[in-house]
């Protein structure tokens, strides 16, 4: 009796200063995270301020590899692997402090660059800048798998893979696909089948390949791609990971418009009229008229701008520099069409989305998180990088618990996210 | 006694619980009492609670001293965070309060205590560093009084109030540079203002059975709320980038307000006496205006930097006070009481400095008359509670637990009064 009461008292005494909270209890869920493969382009492979680079910790904070450390969490022993540039990797651009005023310059390429990746690594992330859905998978078309191979070999990027030699060893991404064993994916593919043509102001990109006949002479290298064809090679990397028995997660596309690279030189912004030329897929190719504030100009028209081009009717503004507003139309179309897609096969594959659609227009109109405000607008929005398109480490971080969100939802798994917080924004001088 | 517990129950489906930063310590055998004491003013701290009841004092001159130990643990939990600890110290805030008798119908007052205050602080890496780092409001308030006994039964009694307040905060300005992550915004400014603090109180009447008496009374306090003008305040940037400091320069003045709630109270007591004990039971009712506290705001007098200004929406509440005191042989006591507190923040303004939660406080103490001079009086609070709650301004959301222990120590001297007066014979 006495003991039970010592005991009541010992426990009251305690409770009078106990508020601590319970350690979170991490579980995977019906998700095997052991082998987390990430897919997909610029924005997996962890680009920032126009390159890859690891100054502070910019690559090593890719989205993939913030998830792939809240994953490790419920699952010790997982590896995820990249293949990590060293010194300035493929160069940047960065912010300097020059004479009282904030200039975006360049870093060059470090010397390590030429020689980028060990291709006898079986790396986890296997995210490419620049590549399109459309240059993974091969197609019905006559070379398909060939244009795929010299494309895919030609980005420096992608240099961490091998993918053989043109027309007598064609390895292609979805080759790596099928050969990684996944247990789980992230599938964020798709960007480029789009941003590449607007932030070439809607161009196809077209270079020569200096190969002869019956291989094409010239390959279209930012073309948007057909969403029908879009589909089936969107299917065909589902249906790798499904082979495997993976589960994972794929992302929709980003409205590319919303991106500061489209929307900071703007003629407001500029306070004068500006002559842009029109593109070869606007209603009237080649002509030169005053731009409107439906025209959405490219950062690089800054340094037009900065040149003395485009002030007066016969120095426009070229149209690879400019998004007009029949560009703008067309490829907010294509990224609705592609996003049906991509929800489509999901859906058919059983594989969850992260709607990246809907949630970077929600970070258009600004988000806060932990007393930190952010929005799309250049340097000053806090989420993107210098280059304007791609997110900074905080944007990044951003884009991780999102897919941590969908990946909790959708697999019953108790992932934590990050604290958007204490990762690196916009690194000022 | 069984029945106050009753009515007690029964107000609890209609009301919320109180919090806001008024420190509800002002006097140790209030706080003893669930801070009940509007219609009981027994003591010296009436020139506080109700300065129409300083007519009830006996002695020429009355004294309190009184100082609390406020020891507070508030934990936190968010998606990022399992637990995350306020670093928030011990605050000690104290009362001073002076009653003598000028005539038969004329008393005057003094008090010097701290009726508004928070300080709350985390570690400096925490996760919501950039919403607050530290935080601290201090208060002192100095008030004359005077009250005038205009009925055998009635006293009104009025007081100015010169309220001295201080204010710092800091938190984390989110811009990083090649040599650090981080900045720091620092601001502190110190203000006054004025107001007054009206009472009335009565003894309403007395019941007299054989061998006893019942004294009914019942008293109105308001105390009229507070500006503080904070106009030359001080800001600090630290560790901004070069590039950034026009915008956060090291050091800008700035200016604001902070608007203390009015408080309006009645209160009532019975307090029953027989030859050899007294039993006392009491009730305050509050309500505060906290609908003053509205914004927030900080202009900085350098111009590229951005103005502060932070939504606050705090609801006016309402607080129940229920306390009783059983006093043996005029020497020996021992009070309990409770309050019923309701929090003025509503879900999206939950700040985590100040995690305010509607909650039911318990109180207790104990008083020992070493003297007809001297008395020494012990109280105790405890509160505790929890709430989640965003601040969806800063896109801040937790989980909120909450455990205060109050501990008070007050000295009460009576000089130049009439020797053994039974306290029975009030009236």
């Amino acid at each position: 009796m006495k003991k039970t009461l010592y005991l009541v008292i010992a426990f009251a005494a305690i409770s009078c200063t106990k508020t601590q909270f319970d350690e979170f209890e991490v579980d995977a869920g019906s998700a095997n995270f052991t082998n987390y493969i990430a897919v997909g382009n610029s924005l997996t492979q962890g680009i920032q301020d126009a390159g890859l680079h690891n100054e502070y910790g910019q690559q090593d904070n890719s989205y993939p590899a913030i998830l792939a450390r809240q994953m490790k969490l419920s699952t010790p022993g997982m590896n995820f692997v990249q293949p990590t540039v060293t010194g300035d990797g493929s160069g940047y651009k960065h912010l300097e402090w020059i004479n009282g005023e904030l200039e975006v310059t360049d870093v060059p390429a470090d010397a390590s660059w030429s020689s980028y990746g060990d291709q006898s690594i079986k790396y986890n992330n296997l995210g490419i800048s620049g590549i399109r859905l459309t240059d993974c998978v091969p197609g019905t078309a006559l070379f398909s798998s060939s244009i795929n191979q010299v494309i895919c070999s030609q980005n420096p990027n992608g240099a961490f893979l091998d993918f053989g030699t043109v027309l007598t060893n064609e390895i292609s991404y979805l080759d790596h696909i099928e050969a990684s064993n996944a247990t789980f994916f992230t599938n964020w593919l798709g960007n480029n089948d789009v941003l590449g043509w607007a932030t070439n102001g809607g161009d196809d990109g077209v270079v020569n390949t200096g190969l002869s006949a019956p291989f094409p002479a010239t390959l279209a290298v930012t073309e948007m791609t057909d969403p029908g064809v879009f589909r089936e090679k969107y299917d065909a990397i589902l249906d790798a990971f499904q082979i495997m028995g993976a589960k994972g997660v794929c992302a929709t596309i980003p409205d590319v418009t919303s991106i500061p690279f489209f929307t900071t030189v703007t003629i407001e912004a500029v306070g004068d009229d500006i002559w842009i030329e029109e593109g070869p897929y606007s209603s009237n190719p080649g002509n030169v008229r005053l731009a409107t504030a439906n025209d959405l100009l490219t950062l690089y028209a800054s340094t037009d701008l900065g040149d003395g081009i485009g002030f007066v009717q016969s120095n426009p503004i070229p149209h690879s520099n400019v998004l007009d507003q029949d560009e703008v139309a067309l490829s907010q179309a294509r990224v609705v069409l592609l996003n049906n897609e991509i929800k489509a096969s999901a859906l058919a594959h059983g594989y969850a989305v992260a709607d990246m659609y809907t949630y970077m227009t929600e970070l258009k109109s600004g988000l806060t998180f932990d007393g930190v405000d952010y929005d799309a607008r250049f340097i000053e929005g806090g989420g993107f990088s210098l280059d304007g398109i791609h997110p900074n480490t905080n944007g990044y971080a951003i884009i991780a618990n999102k897919f941590i969100e969908v990946i909790n939802q959708a697999y019953g798994s108790s992932i934590r996210p990050v604290s958007t917080s204490s990762y690196r924004g916009i690194v000022f001088p | 006694m069984r029945k106050i517990i009753l009515s007690t129950l029964l107000f609890l489906p209609f009301l919320g619980f109180s919090g806001g930063f008024q420190l509800n310590v002002q006097g140790i055998k209030a706080i003893a009492m669930g801070g009940a004491f509007t219609g009981v003013s027994s003591d010296a701290s009436s020139v506080f609670f109700n300065p129409g009841g300083m007519s009830n004092l006996k002695g020429k001159h009355n004294f309190i001293l009184g100082f609390n130990v406020i020891d507070p643990y508030v934990s936190l939990q968010t998606d990022v965070t399992a637990n995350i600890d306020q670093t928030s110290g011990k605050s000690t805030p104290f009362h001073f309060y002076y009653v003598g008798e000028l005539n038969d119908k004329v008393r005057l007052g003094f008090l010097v205590n701290n009726q508004f205050g928070s300080s709350s602080s985390f570690e400096d890496d925490w996760q919501g560093r950039f919403v607050v780092q530290n935080i601290s409001l201090k208060s002192f308030m100095f008030q004359p009084t005077l009250s005038y006994k205009i009925h055998e039964k009635v006293t009104i009694g009025a007081g100015f109030v010169y309220t001295m307040g201080t204010f710092s905060f800091e938190k984390g300005v989110p811009l990083s540079s090649a040599t650090t992550t981080e900045g720091k915004g620092s601001l502190s400014g110190k203000g006054d203002g004025t107001s007054y603090n009206i009472g009335i109180f009565s003894n309403l009447f007395s019941l007299k059975h054989d061998s006893a008496t019942t004294d009914f009374s019942v008293g109105v306090n308001y105390r009229s709320g507070i500006r503080v003008d904070l106009p030359d305040g001080e800001a600090e940037f630290t560790d901004i980038p070069v590039s950034l400091q026009e915008k956060f320069p090291a050091t800008t003045a700035f200016s604001g307000t902070l608007n203390l709630p009015s408080v309006f109270t009645i209160g009532v007591s019975a307090k029953h006496n027989r030859s050899n004990y007294s039993l006392t039971f009491a009730y305050d009712f509050n309500y505060t205006a906290w609908s003053s506290y509205d914004t927030l705001a900080f202009n900085y007098v350098n111009e590229d930097t951005p103005d502060t200004k932070v939504a606050k929406n705090w609801q006016n509440t309402t607080t129940h006070r229920f306390g009783v005191d059983f006093t043996y042989k005029n020497k020996y006591s021992a009070r309990i009481g409770m309050y019923i507190d309701q929090t003025p923040i509503l879900d999206g303004y939950l700040s985590p400095e100040l995690p305010g939660m509607d909650q039911i406080a318990y109180t207790g103490g104990l008083g020992y008359k070493v003297s007809d001079k001297v008395s020494i009086d012990f109280s105790y609070i405890r509160l505790s509670g929890e709430r989640e709650a965003s601040l969806d301004d800063a896109g801040f959301s937790a989980k909120y637990k909450k455990a205060v222990n109050v501990y008070g120590l007050g000295l009460n001297i009576q000089l130049g009064g009439k020797k053994k007066e039974a306290v029975s014979v009030i009236n």
